[in-house]
């Protein structure tokens, strides 16, 4: 009888926290059902824990044919503490939705889902990733901006011209997970520290050990592993080298 | 108020986030927000410091704490630069940043006013840790040159940021150096080599940790810069 009477609390409880979690917007009276959705930008962006990203997320829904598709509904979610707003709305004359997203507090990836229905009343659904820089993150993404960025990213802006182009040897941008992602924390904190003559590297890569803090070189670190690209997974523990 | 029985860390942190909430903390994200730089009341003083308020100089440049951060921080300048490079620059301000957009106006100042402030800046705006004329040019010698070449290109590999022979060289974001031997104090050039922080608190030029022999052979290399680009505008 006590532990029915628990159980029942239990279920109860349950319900009361899903019923917050998954209040569904109020559905949308679509006009018509695509056949894809794509993304259309907004994708990709580096965002700051707890704050919205700086571009919309926009997504398109096709007919059969491949052009846009007016008056389709397409609907937003994502991981607990990202918001959109609008989260669900019907997409406009060229089959665009367009929502401001604000992402969560957790620094990390965020996979995102757009979503609509196809004729058949089946879900198709789009992948969208973004990423939000934690503290460390943000204070690395900082020092980028003013040490690195204009070599190490191959863009210009007006205010800011590469300098990647000028180099006889290229330096990686930070988004290459398939080159940074092997290299080990040590590596890179001894490459940023003491040049790329001491990995035996380009000495067109200054050492910074004596100008940037210990503190500061390590969010370094932490901003490259935040962006990188394909995603940069920590190592587990190594017993033994070789 | 509560006694909310915070570790020491947690102090620091509460405190270090309640100091961040100034002004100009706002238009940062929250995890960035920093105190705001404090100006100082510095004023420029006496003819000079009046053609400097009408000009605006410290619009872009700033001068012992006070000034925009746009153009270089001339408070050392005097120890910085020759007097002769400093007159030709204000008549005719040519970048020496290949990839900068920003200019400096051409304010087309008579000769009595470029002289004013030429002696003004010479003779106020020098640093006190070291003597423009400690390191004459007489003293550096040609084997220095050459071994400054070499650690200009190989070791120290400047050449990606900066440009010494407008031929051969591309980079992009330091200051062009092919006039070093016109614009700047040979004594300047070693110290910003030994310590560039020392000199401009937050530049990006990185410390590179030279020992005292390297510093000097890539100061005499980079005084024997002597561009014809700015030779022929200095004949002008």
């Amino acid at each position: 009888m006590k532990n029915a009477l628990i159980a029942l609390c239990v279920v109860t409880l349950l319900m009361a926290g899903c019923s917050r979690t998954s209040k569904q917007p109020a559905p949308l009276q679509a006009t018509a059902t695509g056949a894809t959705i794509v993304e259309s930008s907004g994708g990709k962006q580096i965002g700051y824990a707890g704050m919205p990203l700086d571009q919309p997320v926009i997504v398109q829904v096709n007919d059969a044919s491949g052009s846009g598709l007016a008056g389709a509904a397409v609907y937003f979610s994502g991981p607990s503490g990202v918001s959109f707003t609008p989260a669900a709305a019907l997409t406009d004359s060229s089959g665009q939705v367009t929502t401001n997203v604000s992402l969560g507090q957790q620094a990390g990836r965020y996979k995102l889902v757009a979503s609509t229905r196809d004729a058949s009343a089946k879900t198709i659904a789009l992948q969208i990733d973004e990423i939000a820089l934690g503290y460390q993150q943000t204070v690395g993404a900082q020092l980028n901006g003013q040490y690195c960025v204009r070599c190490h990213d191959p863009e210009s802006t007006p205010q800011r011209v590469s300098n990647m182009d000028n180099l006889s040897v290229k330096p990686h941008s930070f988004t290459e997970g398939d080159t940074l992602n092997k290299m080990s924390d040590a590596d890179l904190i001894a490459i940023i520290s003491h040049g790329g003559a001491a990995l035996n590297k380009s000495p067109l890569m200054p050492p910074w050990g004596y100008t940037l803090s210990k503190s500061d070189i390590a969010a370094l670190v932490s901003y490259i592993r935040a962006v990188a690209d394909p995603p940069y997974e920590a190592g587990g523990l190594v017993y033994a080298q070789k | 108020m509560p006694q909310f029985k915070f570790t020491p860390q947690q102090v620091d942190a509460v405190t270090t986030a309640l100091l961040a909430l100034t002004d100009r903390a706002q238009s940062q994200p929250p995890a960035m927000r920093i105190a705001s730089v404090q100006q100082t009341k510095y004023e420029p003083a006496g003819r000079a410091g009046q053609l400097m308020r009408d000009l605006r100089c410290l619009t872009c440049h700033r001068i012992n704490g006070h000034g925009g951060d746009m153009a270089p921080d001339l408070t050392w300048e005097g120890t910085a630069v020759q007097r002769e490079w400093l007159a030709h620059f204000l008549k005719n301000p040519e970048t020496l940043r290949p990839a900068l957009i920003r200019r400096m106006p051409k304010f087309n100042l008579p000769d009595l006013e470029i002289n004013t402030l030429a002696d003004y800046m010479m003779t106020v705006y020098q640093t006190p840790e070291f003597d423009r004329d400690s390191l004459p040019v007489s003293q550096l010698t040609p084997a220095q040159v050459e071994q400054g070449r070499q650690l200009f290109y190989s070791k120290f590999a400047c050449q990606s940021c900066h440009i010494a022979d407008y031929k051969a060289d591309k980079g992009y974001i330091g200051p062009a150096l092919a006039g070093t031997g016109q614009r700047f104090n040979a004594a300047w050039v070693y110290h910003w080599l030994k310590d560039p922080q020392a000199l401009r608190p937050g530049t990006i030029e990185p410390n590179q940790h030279m020992t005292d022999d390297e510093a000097r052979s890539l100061t005499a290399f980079l005084m024997s810069l002597k561009s014809s680009g700015s030779k022929e505008a200095m004949k002008k």
